[in-house]
């Protein structure tokens, strides 16, 4: 199951009233949500305000979602939206060329540094991906690789199990240990993550 | 937060819970902060891994204050899949194409005495005899204008005198019957050619119709 399908699994628990599955879409998105409209308002504490209009806009729409585009395509385009209607009641000119949603999700330079961006919010983005790296690459080989599978180059629990020669419940708890791991050492970087509200 | 909900959380994010374990995941969820967080950092680290994480991270406390915003909005009715109108519309558009092909399919063009006297005299009650011979005419009333009261509004015309309906009885009942005007396709007269047409008003006494019958006769 790619990543559509896990969203669409979750936009239809939230269709039939489910509010913790918006939860999980809200937390899993968050942080691409605020990066992309950084790149429309350089003011770090709007941003925040127009990611979370942005979602609030998405629950509201969410029952009229059909799932004719991915999630993330639908809920980027209301983001964008939101952040030029803000630019423009606030008397501001918004761009007139639009970050492609593949480039806001995958492209080259997703995440990287663009004119918002703190010396100190870079640092964190940077100690995050080294947190991930380093601990994976100590990772052992079948957790490593099981993992690497997964994320990188996206294959089902099916193909894993396919390539490792294992069944799908030792692929299954493999990832997880990886991700275990990973989350150890991740958890106390982000810890010391700003809360700009507090 | 137990290992096996971390491990179901983990299978979530790939999409390999069944309905029933996401489910009960999600009732886990409500009340596991810690595993929420979880989720969170569990998606993080795929970012890292694919080397995209996105270059401002939402402050810790930002998926919070969205399900707070979200829970002092305006509740937007979450309700099953409506069709649009559009939808209704179009299926209405095509019911009534159907019908009026229906129509033009069923129109009688001068039917056979033998196939269409059936159909008529089906219809035909005793109370109203003058009518009774219409169907024993070659035209006949076509089905879906067939009872009385379909029968008694309309006549069919008949064309020229080369027609099989010549010998139709223009006035069978107390309404005048006009012919109409014959149609043409590529200059030949069609006999098959008929039209109804609905008449309201009397021009000949109800006694003076036996004599005009015989006459057609």
């Amino acid at each position: 199951m790619g990543e559509n399908e896990v969203d669409q699994a979750l936009v239809e628990r939230v269709q039939a009233g489910d509010r913790r599955a918006f939860d999980l879409l809200v937390r899993k998105y968050q942080h691409r949500l605020v990066a992309l409209i950084s790149r429309y308002v350089r003011d770090w504490s709007e941003c925040e305000d127009i990611a979370q209009e942005s979602f609030v806009r998405a629950w509201k729409a969410l029952p009229a979602f059909r799932g004719e585009s991915a999630f993330y395509t639908w809920l980027y385009k209301i983001a964008v939206n939101t952040a030029k209607n803000h630019l423009v009641a606030m008397g501001r000119r918004p761009p007139t060329d639009d970050i492609a949603v593949e480039d806001a999700v995958h492209g080259p330079g997703a995440g990287r540094l663009h004119e918002s961006a703190t010396p100190e919010r870079e640092l964190m983005r940077q100690q995050v991906e080294q947190t991930v790296f380093s601990t994976v690459q100590a990772l052992p080989e079948e957790l490593r690789v099981a993992i690497t599978l997964r994320e990188v180059d996206g294959l089902s629990y099916d193909e894993i199990a396919e390539k490792m020669g294992c069944p799908i419940g030792t692929v299954r708890s493999r990832i997880f240990r990886a991700r275990e791991a990973i989350d150890e050492k991740l958890r106390p970087v982000l810890d010391t993550r700003e809360d700009y509200r507090t | 937060m137990s290992e096996s909900n971390l491990e179901n959380l983990s299978a979530a994010a790939d999409g390999q819970l069944s309905a029933q374990e996401l489910r009960f995941l999600m009732r886990r969820l409500d009340h596991d902060q810690a595993l929420r967080d979880a989720w969170d950092r569990f998606h993080l680290a795929g970012d890292g891994l694919r080397g995209q994480v996105p270059g401002q991270l939402a402050s810790a406390g930002f998926a919070a204050r969205v399900m707070a915003a979200i829970d002092q909005a305006p509740l937007v009715a979450v309700a099953p899949r409506r069709r649009h109108w559009l939808h209704w519309s179009a299926g209405g558009a095509i019911a009534a194409g159907v019908a009026v092909a229906a129509l033009m399919v069923s129109q009688p063009a001068g039917r056979r005495p033998d196939t269409a006297a059936p159909v008529a005299a089906t219809h035909v009650t005793s109370a109203d005899a003058s009518v009774a011979d219409v169907g024993s005419s070659p035209a006949a009333a076509p089905q879906w204008l067939s009872g009385n009261v379909a029968s008694r509004l309309t006549q069919q015309a008949a064309y020229g005198s080369g027609s099989p309906m010549a010998s139709y009885p223009q006035q069978v009942s107390q309404y005048q019957v006009q012919p109409l005007q014959p149609v043409q396709f590529n200059g030949a007269i069609s006999a098959n050619d008929a039209r109804y047409m609905i008449l309201l008003s009397p021009v000949v006494p109800a006694q003076a119709i036996p004599q005009q019958r015989a006459q057609a006769r």
